[in-house]
């Protein structure tokens, strides 16, 4: 899965009107997200890929509350 | 009916703008620093620990609300993540690393909060 | 990399069709454990650009108008295939299927609340025994937005969820997200003008309505 630059996303946040950035806000910061990914890497060079989803889902959500 | 709505005003724009750009800023990518290994592990293992550990309240004060803690429960979570937020703060503070220095590249997760 | 790029979840099949995404690719509907995701086969994700922003909001408000149910999904997600989607999907569906269910018939008004200093805390109700749920107690009270009480009053049943959240940057104190029956901005918005005396010493500023981007989860 990729994920949109970081770089780029400041560009769209050059503006003054209010709803633009509320905008940016609820494309970029809000919606659903199905899969987190971490990326780390040393010296600049990736190496280590991670896919988290089981993160985003809450336990009483997958397997359902007790009361 | 009229849609009149309230004026923003060019501070508050700002502030919004600076708020959005803290969320969207590029934090640096992990790197160990050869001077200091230590605290470059330190500071990776500390930031993804506040990651989950602001997860976890979250979802705990969820199921607060929800009523769906018994008062063991609650008391129980509670302190634990009491003992997480001393501990990650202390050992932030041991490494000479601020609660912004917690702050490394988590991609799409770290929009999570 | 080319892909499968998600735009939103549906509560239904749109009746005239899905049309076509961002890259003008038709979009197609893809039933997963029960629920319909809205995908495009796209050789690329596009990048946040305020064109591109724009164009998927566009997409999204257009079918919103033929169903009733659609969850959007965050900007850039895309895909290796349907079988990684399903994957990512089925672990998550009942709690996706409950988010589409309350997004059902509403849109969102997005409040923006100012000022120099935040509302004090409220007080301890002192229900909580313990430290530890003291302290739970103490980190849900951080969270709120107590300085548009008046406001959530006098829009009442109007209010069908809310998501809040802190900057403490002043002046930008919080955002709060509204869940709205679809088709009462107008209400909503008046009564937003009306509490503004009774806001003071903080104002609000209002954007909307949108797609329920903030209740991509059923909290």
């Amino acid at each position: 899965m990729s994920t949109p630059s970081r770089a780029t996303a400041r560009e769209v946040l050059d503006t003054t009107d209010s709803s633009l950035l509320d905008l940016v806000d609820n494309l970029l910061n809000r919606g659903v997200v199905i899969s987190g990914e971490v990326m780390l890497g040393l010296a600049g060079v990736d190496l280590v890929y991670l896919r988290v989803s089981a993160l985003l889902c809450s336990a009483d959500r997958v397997i359902g509350e007790r009361r | 009916m009229s849609e009149r709505r309230p004026p923003i005003e060019v501070r508050e724009i700002e502030s919004l703008r600076a708020e959005l750009e803290r969320q969207a800023a590029t934090p640096q990518r992990w790197n160990a620093d050869a001077e200091d290994v230590q605290r470059s592990v330190a500071r990776l293992v500390l930031t993804l620990v506040e990651f989950l550990r602001q997860l976890l309240e979250r979802q705990a004060i969820r199921r607060m609300e929800r009523d769906t803690l018994t008062a063991e429960e609650t008391e129980d979570i509670g302190l634990a993540l009491m003992r997480l937020e001393e501990t990650v703060r202390d050992l932030a503070g041991r490494f000479g690393l601020s609660a912004d220095d917690l702050n490394l590249d988590l991609g799409p997760l770290g929009r999570l909060l | 990399m080319s892909g499968v790029y998600l735009y939103a979840l549906l509560g239904a099949t749109p009746e005239a069709g899905p049309g076509v995404g961002v890259c003008e690719e038709p979009l197609r509907i893809v039933e997963i454990g029960g629920l319909l995701a809205l995908v495009g086969d796209v050789p690329e994700a596009l990048p946040p650009s305020t064109a591109t922003l724009t164009a998927q909001d566009a997409v999204l408000r257009r079918l919103a108008i033929g169903v009733d149910a659609v969850l959007p999904a965050r900007f850039g997600t895309l895909l290796a295939d349907d079988a990684a989607l399903a994957e990512a999907l089925v672990p998550r569906r009942g709690e996706l299927a409950q988010a589409l269910a309350q997004v059902a018939g509403c849109e969102q008004m997005t409040l923006r609340v100012w000022g120099e200093q935040a509302a004090p805390l409220a007080e301890a109700t002192g229900t909580a025994h313990g430290p530890g749920a003291r302290y739970l107690a103490s980190r849900r009270r951080a969270r709120q937005v107590p300085e548009v009480e008046a406001l959530r009053h006098g829009l009442g049943a109007l209010i069908r969820a809310e998501r809040a959240e802190r900057h403490d940057r002043p002046p930008l104190l919080a955002t709060v997200q509204h869940l709205v029956p679809r088709g009462q901005s107008a209400r909503y918005l008046a009564e937003v003008e009306a509490a503004a005396p009774r806001l003071h010493p903080w104002r609000v500023t209002v954007t909307g309505p949108w797609l329920p981007y903030a209740f991509s989860e059923a909290a």
